[in-house]
């Protein structure tokens, strides 16, 4: 039998392993973990109802100091269709082709944020695989913050109407979750390309809470809020600062219904509709 | 509070065509595949007078058509069949708004080139060796470069 000369063998081996990784190659660009993330941003919007102040059903003029929300779990998802919001039990029941987290842990936002540029307020910024961002879940959790403790919301302002002026703080401890579909208003958002980074947007509505005279007052969102007139009505000497156990004892039964709606039904995706469950 | 609410509804519109001769006018017609949704709130009331934005498959950011819902909150149009994949409506009415996706397939008359789309395809899987494949392939390659080396060391007679 011949014996092979050591380089020769040596070199069988080197071709066979190059041979084998080259071969492996050819898939590579498809693998999953392989694919070119774009950039996801995630925003919370007031609207201008926070930014700007507006006047309430019953004529208050109401500006904000501060609109604290304390939101975590937040998640986004491309689903294959639609997301419909309604027909969806839970985030467990979510069917997704791709899904990121974008907040994880709870994060305190302040809408008046930005008042002066008009804009929604940058929460996170993450790294996302391209695709239609149609989906979003996200919760109102209480918050552990000094100063905030168990609020999901606190909104401090100024309310003033025919001379009168009342100073409100007002807490909430609502921990509510929200499935919602895609973002609708005057652009598409959510979409996410290799090249160009994309949003969604938490869209908190508070002309649900207090009305807006700018709509006609047949219209469901002034026929279902509560406007501010009850909450002055419950001021000392032009303050009121008030709990949401305090606010409970003190506004009627029916104002308390009205409220805990309107609170609970705040979170939107612009003005597209998500299906909210309070966690009692 | 109310919320909006898209159904929708497909229509194979056809025009039937009667001939119009006087003053040397003419009518002409074509028979395509219209989509019909109607916006409502979830209470029922329409979405009257709303405005209704379309986006195609190949461009969901920019509307490819725009438009105003009827009284009954309908709206109708004609996608355009070349165009497949998602065609994403919106209706927006008094700061509500929905968005429903309605998947199309190009039809096959469009579809003029299977053959050249499917060989693609094909050219690509065959680039999608299974390990066992790889290795089959290595060790006949080793061999063949054993049998090269014997051949190139044999002692000569």
């Amino acid at each position: 039998m011949t014996k092979f000369p050591s380089t020769i063998v040596k070199t069988i081996s080197l071709l066979s392993i190059v041979l084998v990784g080259c071969s492996g190659n050819s898939n590579s660009s498809t693998t999953p973990d392989q694919i070119d993330e774009g950039t996801l941003k995630l925003v919370v919007n007031g609207e201008d109802f926070v930014r700007n102040g507006f006047v309430t059903k019953d004529d208050w003029q109401i500006n904000f100091e501060r609109v604290a929300v304390n939101v975590g779990n937040v998640m986004a998802y491309q689903t294959e269709s639609t997301f419909d919001p309604e027909n969806t039990e839970n985030t467990e029941n979510i069917e997704y082709q791709e899904t990121v987290t974008i907040l994880d842990e709870a994060k305190t936002v302040d809408l008046t944020e930005n008042a002066e540029a008009g804009e929604p307020v940058a929460v996170e910024q993450v790294q996302a695989v391209p695709g239609s961002y149609n989906a979003l879940s996200w919760e109102l959790i209480p918050s552990n913050e000094t100063g905030l403790e168990n609020q999901t919301i606190v909104m401090q302002g100024k309310a003033t109407k025919d001379g009168e002026t009342v100073n409100f703080n007002l807490g909430f401890s609502l921990p509510v979750t929200y499935l919602c579909g895609e973002f609708v208003g005057d652009m598409r958002k959510g979409i996410v390309k290799q090249d160009a980074p994309a949003e969604v947007e938490m869209t908190l509505h508070f002309d649900h809470v207090f009305g807006d005279a700018g709509t006609p007052m047949t219209e469901a969102i002034n026929q279902d809020a509560l406007g501010f007139q009850p909450l002055a009505e419950l001021a000392q000497a032009g303050e009121l600062t008030a709990d949401w156990q305090t606010l409970q004892q003190q506004l009627s039964p029916e104002n308390q219904e009205i409220l805990t709606k309107a609170i609970i039904g705040l979170g939107h995706v612009g003005e597209g509709h998500c299906k909210a469950e309070y966690k009692q | 509070m109310k919320y909006p609410r898209i159904l929708l509804f497909l229509l194979l519109g056809s025009g039937l065509s009667q001939p119009v001769l006087a003053h040397g006018a003419n009518i002409d017609y074509k028979q395509t595949s219209a989509i019909e949704i109607r916006a409502t709130y979830d209470d029922g009331t329409p979405m009257s007078k709303a405005q209704a934005v379309i986006y195609a498959p190949n461009d969901p950011t920019t509307p490819w058509l725009k438009g105003v819902t009827d009284e009954s909150g309908k709206f109708t149009f004609v996608p355009d069949p070349n165009l497949s994949g998602n065609w994403d409506i919106k209706v927006r009415q008094a700061g509500h708004g929905d968005l429903i996706s309605i998947p199309l397939e190009q039809n096959k008359t469009a579809d003029s080139s299977p053959a050249k789309s499917n060989s693609g395809l094909n050219a690509a899987n065959t680039m999608n060796y299974s390990l066992g494949q790889k290795w089959l392939m290595a060790i006949a390659i080793v061999w063949g470069f054993i049998g090269t080396a014997l051949f190139f060391t044999r002692k000569q007679s």
